[in-house]
């Protein structure tokens, strides 16, 4: 009897101690390639490469992560009788969920809005660009193009056809 | 950038695929100038600039009208030691000759241009396009400079008319720097 008490409390800690190496892992898996590619930061070809391997992975890794946690999660539930353990087990529970939520979204251009049916005014009608305002402009056969920095700032990417070529203009 | 069609990763400054299937293609890049709308409008009242979402502006979502003086102070990213004699975001005219670099501060350039100076050996004349041809830069309308056997050639043939004119300032300001025409300084000036 006693053995086979002690035996269900290592499974319980075996468990308790993977659950929380998923939400490590789980975390990791989205938050490392975030903070290797945070802006004004200097980046190595490494780092890029690690990044670029875990966002590809991540999708498919915190799925795993998500339903072996799931798994625990139920499995615990059920033997834990104190209320705080219960809660213990969502408040871990949540982050890999949250992680497996996030890999599945493009953080790194959450800043980029492309301005999908781009507009233009006439030079002479173009009251939105104060004269000290920067502009970004091209000559392309014989046809000009500019794209203040103010809207750029924002959009960050716009596809254009200047002079008969596809252009992309970026900041 | 990652492009959605291909997972493929860009990068905006130099327009190359740095990760995924197109790892090493390049954009081709196209001449571009960044300056005031005001010279912009002067240069090409033809041209057409992009308009707002007017969405996003009544959102106040664009940058404001502060923008550039913001940016004069976000951090600098690089993976190496910055000279700290100057601030990191000054803006330079950079020159390399035969392996050898300089950097000339734009406002010192423009307070002193036309700067006469030597690099790799090379004598080079710098000009502030700002002074002697605020247009001409975004124009490729430069007037043509040379050095022929230790002499300037200043050939404003290429372009008629602005360009013309800002090569005869080039020309009187060289003279009064001391540069002997005929002998220093080549003059040409050609009508098209």
């Amino acid at each position: 009897m006693e053995t086979s008490n002690s035996r269900s409390i290592l499974s319980r800690k075996v468990a308790w101690l993977t659950l929380l190496l998923i939400a490590v892992v789980a975390l990791a898996l989205v938050l490392l390639p975030v903070w290797i590619i945070q802006p004004f930061r200097p980046q190595s070809q490494r780092g890029l490469e690690l990044s670029y391997a875990m966002r590809r992975w991540s999708p498919v890794l915190t799925l795993i992560a998500a339903a072996a946690a799931l798994t625990l999660v139920v499995w615990l539930w059920r033997s834990s009788r104190r209320w705080w353990r219960k809660a213990l087990l969502i408040i871990v529970l949540v982050p890999v969920l949250a992680a497996t939520w996030f890999a599945r979204q493009n953080h790194f251009e959450w800043l980029f809005n492309p301005l999908a049916n781009a507009g233009y005014a006439k030079t002479s009608e173009a009251g939105h660009v104060a004269d000290n305002d920067i502009v970004m402009a091209i000559e392309l056969n014989h046809e000009a193009a500019a794209y203040p920095v103010r809207l750029m700032a924002y959009h960050h990417i716009v596809q254009d056809i200047v002079g008969g070529t596809p252009i992309v203009a970026t900041y | 950038m990652r492009d959605e069609e291909t997972g493929s990763w860009w990068q905006q400054v130099t327009g190359e695929a740095i990760l995924g299937p197109l790892k090493g293609q390049r954009l081709t890049p196209v001449f571009h100038d960044e300056l005031t709308f005001a010279t912009w409008k002067r240069e090409k009242p033809q041209g057409r600039v992009l308009r707002p979402d007017e969405e996003i502006a009544r959102a106040g979502k664009y940058a404001p009208a502060n923008w550039e003086e913001r940016m004069a102070t976000v951090p600098v990213a690089t993976s190496f030691t910055l000279d700290e004699s100057l601030e990191p975001r000054t803006l330079v005219v950079g020159v390399t000759v035969n392996g050898a670099s300089k950097a000339y501060p734009f406002d010192a350039l423009v307070r002193h241009s036309p700067i006469i100076d030597d690099v790799g050996g090379i004598p080079i004349l710098t000009l502030s396009m700002r002074k002697f041809a605020p247009a001409a830069l975004v124009a490729g309308k430069m007037p043509a400079l040379q050095l022929r056997q230790g002499n300037w050639t200043l050939d404003a043939t290429e372009e008629a008319g602005q360009a013309v004119n800002h090569a005869r300032h080039l020309k009187e300001t060289l003279v009064k720097k001391g540069w002997k025409l005929g002998k220093d300084l080549k003059y040409f000036e050609a009508k098209r």
